[in-house]
């Protein structure tokens, strides 16, 4: 098949769409490895090549100076209106400093309650989180100060030990 | 027996239909269904790209019509652009190819640009995924395999049969892996159970693995040289492989798309191929794992 083109349409015919695919490969390829991109995302070359399991781990400080566990999430807060829906989604696959500074600052001086989860191991275990339908209780906790880092999966083959490591800086936010 | 012979007929006048309609013109009403199908993912830019899909599927018209396909690049450059950091790589492969679908009908040559672009776009695609597995140690050593196989469920089978795992295992392993996820703040680490064939076999299966994406990447950018179709019914392989175990019907049915249309126009069998497995695609909704450990 031979494309018999002219000067003005032979590149935008045959090497625009390729030259736009080089790009956004070297751009995905830059941004996973200097920076903090999931490599499965942004371009979708790196999918299936290593392990991207990523998390959020949140702990609020009480008056007290007791650390305590926190789930994530933002529906609710008073600063949920200017954050993106897919905050908490980019914050995981992209993660910067200044967001998730965003959003211990957005945690901040919110009312958290405690949860009670059970895992099917019979573990218990004891979160605080944010919800609306615990916004009225009189049981609440207001943290001193909020810390966050996002977390990594990390599976070592020689001992089958699975394990987290931090991505970022840890990022703190005070209620003042 | 009438009843076969009825369905024979009515196979028999699809294949006629198929091979009489223009190349060109299949390519892009297969690019619209799958548009249809598998386009967005935010609600109201979906359902207007539905709509004017639609309305390009109802007259040859408008399937080539030059500003609905600018609307349609428009519409997914936009979108995609706004979430580049999480959509899947289909979604990218979809965006590349809309964009060689507008310049294609803006051009006079339009099945040579599609046939053009397609082989291209399906021998970077490979080439560069090809790249990262091999610059990534964890791919390169098989500790990404090796992880995939005792946490994926959807590679239940390897795990049993290449790694000789249990069954009681392979599910504690599921358990160990959900508990360190569901509340990884009180849980430091956690061990998985694995064993030495396992290990073999996930560092046979990552060069197996790179080895094929690499091959099939390579020969479609140099696909032009070669005369026979030998490495289609390698990319065709696998399709059928990959999507059997990781159903993503979208990426499945636009590698059928781009393969479509790389095939020569004098070639109506391996057109007929690609066409039947973008019908058997959907059977990998089955789940074969259960159907056969349960």
């Amino acid at each position: 098949m031979n494309l018999n083109l002219n000067k003005k349409t032979w590149f935008e015919i045959k090497f625009l769409v390729p030259l736009i695919v080089v790009i956004i490969f070297v751009i995905q390829f830059l941004l996973a490895n200097v920076s903090t991109l999931s490599p499965w995302k942004g371009g979708g070359f790196g999918m299936f090549s290593s392990i991207s399991e990523r998390m959020i781990k949140g702990v609020g400080i009480t008056i007290d100076g007791d650390t305590l566990d926190l789930s994530i999430n933002i529906k609710n807060t008073n600063c949920s209106k200017n954050l993106p829906v897919d905050f908490i989604d980019k914050l995981i696959l992209y993660p910067k400093n200044k967001d998730l500074k965003k959003l211990a600052e957005c945690l901040s001086c919110e009312r958290f309650v405690k949860i009670n989860a059970q895992h099917p191991k019979k573990l218990n275990y004891t979160k605080y989180a944010l919800s609306k339908k615990y916004i009225n209780t009189e049981d609440y906790i207001v943290f001193k100060e909020i810390i966050l880092e996002v977390r990594e999966l990390v599976y070592e083959r020689e001992t089958n030990k699975v394990y987290s490591k931090k991505i970022n800086s840890t990022v703190k936010a005070l209620c003042d | 027996m009438r009843l076969v012979k009825n369905i024979d007929k009515i196979l028999n006048q699809l294949k006629e239909e198929l091979l009489n309609t223009p190349r060109e013109m299949l390519i892009l009403r297969l690019t619209l269904i799958f548009l249809i199908l598998h386009g967005l993912s935010s609600l109201t830019s979906q359902i207007s790209l539905r709509v004017i899909c639609m309305l390009m599927l109802m007259s040859n018209k408008l399937t080539v019509s030059r500003y609905l396909w600018i609307v349609i690049s428009i519409i997914i450059v936009s979108v995609h652009g706004l979430y580049w950091y999480s959509i899947d790589n289909h979604m990218y492969l979809m965006t590349y190819w809309c964009l060689v679908c507008t310049i294609a009908v803006w051009n006079k040559k339009v099945f040579d640009i599609l046939y053009h672009n397609a082989r291209i776009l399906i021998g970077l695609t490979f080439c560069f995924a090809t790249f990262w597995k091999m610059w990534s140690l964890q791919y390169f050593d098989g500790t990404f395999l090796n992880f995939t196989f005792l946490t994926d469920n959807r590679m239940k089978l390897f795990s049993f049969y290449g790694g000789g795992l249990d069954l009681s295992i392979i599910h504690q392993n599921y358990e160990n892996y959900g508990l360190f996820l569901s509340h990884p703040n009180i849980e430091k680490f956690q061990y998985l159970i694995s064993t030495e064939r396992l290990r073999v076999f996930s560092i046979v299966f990552s060069y197996l693995t790179l080895l094929i994406e690499g091959f099939i990447g390579v020969m479609f950018l140099l696909k032009k040289s070669f005369k026979n179709h030998f490495i289609d019914y390698i990319f065709i392989s696998f399709i059928v492989f990959t999507y059997i175990f990781f159903p993503v019907i979208g990426f499945g049915f636009i590698l059928c798309i781009l393969g479509i249309s790389q095939v020569n126009k004098n070639n109506n069998n391996l057109f007929l191929v690609y066409i039947t497995l973008i019908i058997l695609l959907q059977i990998t909704l089955i789940p074969f794992d259960k159907l056969i450990l349960g």
